[in-house]
């Protein structure tokens, strides 16, 4: 199909005007269109959180879900431009202590035996990227040791792990988040590596996958 | 410094979370006792360990698309609740301020009432025998015994009311529907463009300086915006020609590119993301922080997105994939 004719731009198609144009853009709908695709920036860090605290698969996922759901209800108490990452983990944190810690509903059905339902589950969110076989072999059984050795901890000792050491929060961030002095974190924080560290036994240093 | 007493300390060094002095005091215990060096390298060593073994974690792809879901949801809510918003004309605080005086008369009245049947009737409040009842202006005055108003002698007011709130309701449901019919009409007047190029019913003239024909195009709309510029040379894509186009009161800059395929039509305007069809399907681009709205009519398919402050919508009969992945991987703002 020829569709272009001539040699040269007629400019006069660029010259008709018909006054200002009316911009539809809606600020206040726009900031929350950026709220909500920055919550899916963090999907993948709340997951984890959550894994790491409710233990489980399908846990986790109501967990992320109900946070989502929190976060976008009061998304006018959330300031632009303030620290959205922090702010996300305290909303799932708390969904978690209110339902979790303190109905005791988890604890009780707590399944600490190597190979049970929750450590097939935590195969399935594996990602499947690809570092060569046998590396991939050592980082995916590292992986599975932690997180079976982070289950047998008790949750105020396992909690600042999996928000320093997973999440990347600084101890002020962690406090805040637990709504805890700073200094509480460190002790735990401390207790529950050495904790991890002997349930992990030797293992630690063993794989070479270290960088 | 005792051992059991670096151990926090030790902690804190790992995480990088102490002050100069603590600092100081650690490194120096560190330097003259093996065992708490031992015990930092090996904290050291576990710390790498759970944040390398946390990268292996992700969502759940079902996880992803249900929250996906939600948001997008909840951000049609939020349409929905701004479009009421809208009525909350500066006026309506007087408005109401006005009517909260009566409504609060006919609150007081209605719960005297109540309490007069259930207290005993006092003396002066019961009416002369023969004489009608008593009857407050709102008309919740009790008559005698526990019969209430009845349905034939309800107030004006409340009819009033009644009428009132069925022609808000009407008034609501004609303008979403209204809304709705123009915003369709505008994305579907961009089709009717990119079809009339390919129809040949609009006659396109060759561009020889593109750099011009961008200026001229951004001067035609007082440089409020310049038309998005799109690299598809790895498609043999290049721009030919580009004009604007005014729908529904809006302009639209519009470029017309060709190159191996069915040519392609790049509408920059000021909008939202509510200019997509209605259905449209969306898709986040977690990298970019973008969203893209895919929609068809027939064998014709626009995807939507923002560029900056502006939204660009390109308009092909290309494959929506095909055009999705040309915007993911080639944009970039004049």
């Amino acid at each position: 199909m020829e569709l272009w004719k001539g040699t040269e731009l007629d400019t006069t198609y660029a010259l008709y005007y018909n006054g200002p144009a009316v911009s539809r853009s809606n600020p206040r709908q726009e900031g929350r269109e950026r709220f909500s695709s920055e919550i899916m920036i963090y999907l993948d860090h709340l997951y984890r959180v959550a894994f790491h605290l409710v233990r489980n698969d399908d846990d986790a996922q109501d967990c992320v879900q109900e946070t989502c759901v929190r976060a976008l209800g009061a998304y006018s108490q959330f300031t632009p431009g303030s620290n959205l990452k922090a702010w996300l983990t305290r909303i799932l944190y708390n969904f978690f202590f209110d339902s979790y810690t303190r109905n005791k509903r988890l604890v009780a059905a707590e399944d600490l035996t190597e190979g049970s339902e929750a450590a097939k589950n935590y195969w399935e969110t594996v990602t499947a990227d690809n570092p060569g076989p046998e590396k991939q072999f050592l980082q995916q059984e590292l992986g599975a040791r932690i997180a079976t050795g982070l289950r047998k901890i008790p949750e105020e000792f396992r909690a600042p792990i999996v928000l320093v050491d997973m999440g990347d929060f600084s101890y002020a961030e962690a406090a805040e988040i637990l709504s805890c002095p700073v200094g509480t974190v460190r002790s735990r924080l401390s207790r529950g590596r050495r904790l991890l560290q002997r349930q992990l036994g030797g293992y630690v240093g063993k794989t070479g996958t270290d960088r | 410094m005792r051992c059991d007493e670096a151990q926090e300390l030790i902690t804190a060094r790992v995480d990088n979370e102490l002050g100069v002095d603590e600092r100081a005091n650690i490194d120096a215990h560190l330097k003259s006792c093996a065992e708490c060096t031992r015990s930092f390298e090996q904290e050291s060593l576990l710390k790498r360990r759970i944040r390398l073994s946390a990268q292996q974690i992700s969502a759940p792809v079902a996880l992803r698309r249900v929250v996906e879901e939600k948001t997008a949801a909840s951000a049609a809510a939020a349409k929905r609740r701004s479009f009421f918003a809208g009525f909350a004309l500066p006026r309506w605080p007087r408005v109401l301020g006005a009517a909260a005086k009566p409504a609060k008369r006919v609150w007081r009245d209605f719960l005297l009432s109540k309490l007069r049947f259930l207290k005993k009737p006092q003396l002066d409040e019961v009416s002369k025998e023969g004489e009608p009842p008593l009857r407050s202006p709102t008309g919740f005055a009790p008559r005698s015994g526990n019969q209430w108003i009845s349905e034939a002698s309800l107030p004006a007011w409340r009819r009033a009311l009644v009428a009132t709130i069925i022609l808000v309701i009407g008034i609501s449901v004609f303008y979403t529907d209204w809304r709705t019919q123009k915003e369709e009409n505008f994305a579907l007047s961009a089709f009717a463009v990119h079809s009339s190029i390919l129809s040949g019913k609009t006659t396109l003239l060759r561009a020889v300086n593109l750099a011009a024909m961008r200026n001229e195009m951004a001067h035609a709309v007082g440089n409020r915006f310049r038309p998005v510029v799109l690299d598809l040379s790895m498609m043999n894509f290049h721009p030919i020609a580009g004009f604007v186009q005014n729908i529904g009161g809006r302009d639209l800059l519009v470029t017309v590119y060709h190159g191996d395929g069915s040519p392609i039509t790049c509408f920059t305007f000021l909008g939202s993301d509510a200019d997509a069809l209605a259905g449209a399907e969306r898709f986040f681009d977690a990298e970019m922080k973008v969203a893209f709205y895919s929609f068809s009519r027939g064998d014709v398919n626009g995807v939507l997105h923002q560029e900056g402050e502006v939204m660009c919508l390109l308009v092909s009969k290309m494959a929506p994939a095909q055009l999705l992945a040309l915007l993911r991987g080639k944009s970039a703002h004049a």
